[in-house]
């Protein structure tokens, strides 16, 4: 059971594609949450999320194809349940129009300079979750997408741009963006008094 | 700059932290149970095959008893196997004996093979002795006796349908004697096969044919008709009529 859990996702893969239940459990484990938050952050639809989530897993184990070696069970994992989602959106049009376009060096100029922020302030972040993802739905969707990939993926900037299909340069500028921007809607009034 | 990155960094790693702690959402109960009953369903094994299923069987826990019933199995099936082999060299003489008396009659190589002369075959034996000898009341128990009788219907059907056959040979070979009348055939009598009883009707019929009766000729002929509904008893008085001094 140890060697179970302390396997990396890959063998994890292998033994449940070899007959092991086990496996796939602690797989299940490992990545529902993360999952399931990123599609919710992502669609900002509960009940979306848990039809995407859903048959994300089915055809992961409904697919007899072993992971490729080159990419990881999480990138693999994410990219099927971004593209079923991306799919759905297609089919049924998107209800949340979140993908206005966004001009990120005008935007730049309107976030408040990191410098006046001191980290006091950026700890003091509401913890209120309707607040977290009502920044969130802030977001345009590209920069959403990158940072609910880093959040709850815990993609690396590369994987996220391999996935996406876009420039890590671009990738890594839209999870600045996103950053800053949560920063400031997030930040606490009582810390903005403070720090004015 | 460095710093500025290590800040920047920093920040970063904080505030995904916060969103992974204080995030919202999580899939359902049923959802998971859901998930993973599909994964299981779908990594069950399948089916073994019968190798398997015998192999598990004979080798599995209690598999000393399953040998001997598997040996005893075999052993069976050999003995069965045997006596039939055994029972199928005895059965063909068997079965032989029983048509054949029966089709006798209209077979030619039979007769033949009893005596040389082929006209001696219909002298020589009734219709069906061996058959005869199986319907016959055996002294024995009443169980026996029954047993005959249920026997004795089908074989008197043979015996009508060898009747008939004898009658088509016979009628053919008169044909053929009135073609080429060999003197020596016809001074026989032909009606060996014939009941005697039938046989002297006929013979009263010609004598009283002989004698001018031919009323009472007639009245004796019908009732042999009514007797022998089967046979052609005109045939069978053309062929014990004497033949006419050539």
């Amino acid at each position: 059971m140890s060697d179970t859990i302390t396997d990396d996702d890959a063998a994890l893969l292998r033994r449940y594609r070899r007959g092991d239940a086990e496996a796939f459990g602690v797989l299940y484990a490992r990545h529902r949450l993360g999952l399931y938050r990123f599609l919710c952050g992502l669609c900002g639809d509960s009940s979306l999320a848990e039809e995407i989530f859903q048959e994300t897993w089915l055809s992961l184990v409904r697919s007899a194809s072993e992971q490729r070696e080159a990419v990881a069970f999480r990138t693999w994992l994410y990219q099927i349940a971004r593209n079923r989602l991306i799919d759905h959106w297609r089919k049924h049009g998107r209800l949340q129009g979140k993908v206005e376009a966004f001009d990120e060096q005008a935007h730049a100029d309107l976030l408040p300079s990191e410098e006046a922020d001191g980290p006091e302030a950026q700890l003091s972040l509401s913890r209120d979750r309707q607040r977290l993802q009502a920044a969130l739905d802030e977001l345009p969707g590209e920069q959403r997408e990158v940072f609910l990939l880093r959040a709850h993926g815990d993609l690396e900037l590369h994987e996220i741009a391999e996935m996406t299909r876009t420039p890590a340069e671009t990738v890594k500028s839209r999870l600045r963006y996103a950053l800053q921007k949560l920063r400031r809607l997030l930040a606490d009034p009582a810390a903005e008094e403070i720090s004015a | 700059m460095n710093q500025d990155q290590r800040r920047e960094d920093e920040l970063e790693r904080q505030l995904l932290a916060h969103f992974r702690a204080h995030g919202e959402g999580e899939p359902s109960a049923e959802l998971d149970a859901r998930i993973l009953a599909a994964a299981r369903e779908a990594v069950r094994p399948p089916a073994p095959s019968l190798g398997q299923r015998l192999h598990a069987w004979l080798f599995g826990p209690g598999g000393r008893q399953r040998w001997s019933v598997a040996f005893a199995g075999l052993a069976c099936l050999g003995v069965g196997v045997s006596l039939t082999f055994q029972n199928l060299d005895r059965q063909p003489p068997e079965y032989a004996v029983a048509p054949a008396p029966a089709m006798a009659p209209a077979a030619p190589a039979p007769l033949a093979r009893s005596a040389p002369d082929p006209d001696a075959g219909y002298s020589a034996e009734p219709a069906a002795p061996p058959m005869q000898a199986f319907s016959a009341p055996a002294p024995a128990a009443e169980m026996k006796k029954a047993a005959s009788q249920f026997e004795s219907a089908p074989v008197a059907a043979l015996a009508d349908s060898a009747t008939a056959d004898a009658r088509i040979a016979e009628q053919a070979r008169l044909a053929a004697d009135e073609a080429f009348p060999p003197a020596a055939k016809l001074a026989k009598p032909v009606a060996a096969p014939l009941e005697p009883a039938l046989q002297q009707g006929l013979r009263e019929v010609l004598e009283l044919r002989r004698q001018g009766q031919a009323k009472a000729a007639d009245e004796r002929l019908e009732a042999l008709r009514k007797a022998y509904p089967r046979q052609d008893l005109d045939a069978l008085l053309k062929a014990l009529e004497p033949s006419p001094a050539p």
